[in-house]
């Protein structure tokens, strides 16, 4: 799958022009829990936030973010890109356009990034807060959850 | 370049004209010199040191006290008559090559010491004969022994372990450094960033109000920068010398005559040491507890997501379409071959090839299909991981809880001990808690001072390089700037790539000298502690450790710091290939017989192309050591003291 996910994927992941300053400031921030990790990590939990809350919001100004060679090594992130491309659309059949899933996965997370750069950038422990959700929505996997 | 013979007259405990003739042979390269406690071994080094730089840089808290002449030399000149001190030092490979000296001649006057006449020369051998140097300094520094890197290679065996204690991480990497010669990249380096800040400072003041501003502003945040950089050094100077007057008091303790008092710093160490050890591995489960959570917050939020998914790739295996029954491989072969394997003939323009062309064209490739396949196991696998982080989670939590009571019980255990300290009813030991106390107050506070200003430099930094970029995006605009952006350019260039270069030098470096010092450490240790310690670590902070078999950092004995610090040291100087001589004064001070034996054995077959010179007690220099080194000792001598004077004699060959 990783092959395939290569032969047809854009070469990179793009983010609202402007954005990539919360991304760089999430990274860069002594404070901040993604403290000198991977820009991937980071657009995972935007790109989850997202998803979660339902906040698609189609980019005006693309700008890169992330060379798609990064994601190869990160299966997770290749299972987690397919699985939001295919239950948006509803069907596999979107497997077989990279380009398109690309696009969904990088909507859901221009709309998430704003959810997390506030989240942890307010005060509080910003991991503790994405545990208890998650926590949240493992007892109560069936129902669906509203933004607060 | 060897260092052949030292020669010293009236200097120290040294009474008159003593001579020490160092083993050259490549095979015997040990030269040791055996003495008492106040015989005069550190004063060997103190010799080297005040002949080559007029300074000697070990002594001890007695020698500090007494002059440098010999005062036993000075009480039998007679009256008006003077007393010549001095050290000679011959460098070369077989015969001297550099001679370097100095002395000076001292009158007392009325109780008071007077130098009358002083003098410093390095005699270069020449076609004639010895030439007198022009610059005696430059070729101690040059060729001889660099000041920079006298302390990597005459070490004071009790001062080794420095290495890794406060502050040693800077030593570590000073060492490391030195001995690789980075600061030719570093001048260069520094050159470079010069030329660049004027390179800019002339470009900006070639152009608009707007962009000279902008500069100003630059150059402003550039000495923020520098200010705090210097308040930081500062700062961990600070933490340096509480650090070592907390080890000061320490010692005093331990060693104080009170038994009681003996026994409450012994606990109280044992206690910090233990509280080291579950604060790393506090630390080190916070930080696997974030991992956890960043890694596995994607998956539970799109937990849904993962579940349509799955539903659906399992309902595709349920209909035979992945894998599909019938191979897309196959059909090929089949329409490759022209005839199905029931016989019927499948030539081009048939209905029966049509008809697997069109199967062919639904079903997926056999790469599709696999990954497919792969991918729906992998996401089972997920929703797994999923389902486990609620267990996790309260996993972690009584981990922690376990954790932070036993620090809490250690924090009391500490607190007792210190009381009881105050109760004893001796002043000096009071005052020593009291300000054994105080100094723990202020390292705290000093290391969250120290946090602040790093995070406060690293937001600094970040924003003059944000303004550099911004200010290049302006010039870029500018036409007439041409020229000097494609000079800012070169430079910059070739300062981003000499840079990456001593990055991946003083990796390589760093990486080759942790693989030596763990290699040298488990062939110097006893094997029964190799059940404990499993690896040795030289991390990019230059901190050494040796890691337990819990994947922790060990707190070590006086005597195992001494054998990470030989290994150490080993590991120094086979990486960096330098030829000096090395002088290891009590080597084996605080170590029993089988690490003692263990070095003794070892230690001479790794440091074999270089000069040695062991400086040694009796107690140290057992029959047994003596005998396990003699394949590598090419001289001996016993420095023999009696009545304040030191004498040097040539030891007695009879191994037992």
């Amino acid at each position: 799958m990783k092959g395939i996910f290569l032969e047809k994927a854009p070469d990179r992941i793009f983010v609202e022009k402007g954005k990539e300053k919360k991304y760089k400031k999430l990274k860069d921030e002594p404070a901040s829990p993604f403290h000198k990790r991977e820009l991937l990590d980071i657009f995972l939990c935007a790109l989850a936030l997202g998803y979660l809350y339902r906040e698609r919001r189609p980019i005006e100004k693309k700008e890169g973010l992330i060379l798609t060679k990064t994601i190869a090594n990160n299966r997770n992130a290749i299972s987690l890109f397919i699985s939001i491309g295919v239950a948006e659309r509803g069907s596999l059949s979107v497997i077989g356009n990279m380009k398109e899933i690309f696009q969904i996965v990088e909507e859901y997370a221009n709309g998430g990034i704003d959810i997390l750069f506030d989240l942890v950038f307010k005060p509080g422990d910003p991991l503790k807060e994405l545990e208890v959700k998650a926590i949240e929505i493992l007892k109560k996997p069936k129902k669906g959850l509203k933004k607060e | 370049m060897k260092l052949l013979r030292i020669e010293l007259n009236n200097y120290r405990q040294y009474y008159g004209k003593q001579k020490i003739e160092l083993s050259i042979d490549e095979r015997k390269n040990i030269t040791v010199l055996e003495g008492e406690t106040g015989a005069g071994k550190t004063n060997i080094l103190n010799a080297i040191t005040w002949c080559l730089y007029g300074e000697e840089l070990h002594l001890t808290e007695v020698s500090r006290k007494l002059p440098l002449v010999n005062l036993t030399a000075l009480e039998e000149v007679p009256k008006d008559g003077s007393v010549r001190v001095e050290v000679k030092l011959a460098f070369g490979r077989k015969t001297p090559e550099i001679i370097v000296e100095r002395f000076l001649e001292v009158r007392k006057v009325n109780e008071e010491l007077t130098i009358e006449k002083k003098d410093f020369s390095v005699h270069i051998k020449t076609e004639g004969g010895y030439t007198a140097a022009a610059d005696p300094e430059f070729i101690v520094d040059t060729r001889i022994l660099d000041r920079k890197i006298e302390k990597f290679t005459l070490f004071d065996g009790e001062k080794i372990r420095e290495f890794f204690e406060a502050g040693g991480s800077k030593l570590v990497e000073s060492a490391i450094l030195d001995l690789a010669r980075i600061e030719v990249v570093d001048r260069t380096l520094s050159h470079l960033d010069s030329v660049i800040k004027e390179l800019r400072r002339k470009t900006s003041e070639t152009l608009s109000e707007e962009i000279k501003e902008l500069y100003k502003k630059i150059e402003e945040k550039d000495r923020d920068v520098k200010n705090l950089q210097k308040m930081i050094k500062e700062k961990e100077y600070e933490k340096v010398e509480i650090d070592k007057k907390i080890k000061e008091i320490e010692k005093f303790l331990r060693e104080y005559r009170v038994e009681d008092v003996k026994m409450l710093q012994k606990e109280r160490e044992s206690v910090e040491r233990e509280m080291k050890s579950v604060l790393e591995e506090i630390k080190k489960l916070g930080g696997m507890n974030e991992s956890r959570i960043i890694e596995t917050i994607p998956l539970i939020y799109a937990k849904k997501a993962l579940e349509t998914t799955l539903n659906l790739l399992t309902k595709e295996v349920e209909k035979g379409e992945i894998p599909p029954n019938i191979r897309d491989t196959f059909l090929k072969e089949l329409l490759n071959r022209g005839k199905c394997i029931c016989g019927r003939d499948l030539s081009q323009g048939s209905e029966a090839r049509r008809k697997i062309e069109e199967l062919l064209r639904k079903t997926p490739s056999h790469e599709v299909s696999d990954a497919l396949l792969e991918e729906k196991y992998h996401i089972s696998s997920l929703l797994q991981e999923v389902s486990n982080f609620i267990k996790a989670s309260k996993e972690y939590e009584e981990k922690l809880r376990d954790l932070t009571e036993k620090r809490g019980q250690l924090e009391y255990k500490r607190k007792k001990i210190s009381e009881k300290l105050r109760k004893i009813n001796i002043d000096e030991i009071l005052s020593k808690e009291r300000l054994y106390q105080e100094c723990r107050e202020n390292l705290e506070k000093v290391m969250e001072q120290l946090g602040f200003l790093k995070s406060k430099l690293e937001h600094l930094e970040r924003k003059r390089d944000e303004m550099i970029a911004e200010w290049k995006k302006k010039i870029a605009k500018e036409k007439q700037a041409g020229e000097q952006r494609k000079k800012l350019n070169f430079f910059e260039e070739s300062y981003k790539i000499l840079k990456n270069v001593r990055k991946k030098f003083v990796e390589i470096i760093r990486k080759e000298v942790e693989e030596r010092t763990k290699r040298f450490f488990f062939i110097l240790v006893p094997k029964e502690w190799t059940e404990f310690f499993k690896d040795v670590k030289i991390d990019e902070e230059y901190k050494i450790s040796v890691i337990t078999e819990k994947a922790l950092p060990a707190s070590l004995s006086a005597g195992q710091s001494q054998l990470l610090a030989l290994s150490f040291i080993a590991a120094l100087y086979t990486t960096c290939g330098i030829d000096v001589p090395i002088f290891i004064d009590t080597p084996l001070g605080r170590l029993s017989s089988k690490p003692r034996e263990n070095i003794a054995k070892n230690l001479p077959k790794y440091l074999e192309k270089n000069q040695l010179v062991f400086l040694v007690t009796d107690t140290e220099y057992t029959p047994k050591v003596r005998s396990l080194l003699r394949v590598r000792v090419g001289k001996e001598y016993k420095l023999k003291w009696s009545k304040g004077k030191t004498r040097v004699e040539k030891y007695e060959r009879n191994f037992s």
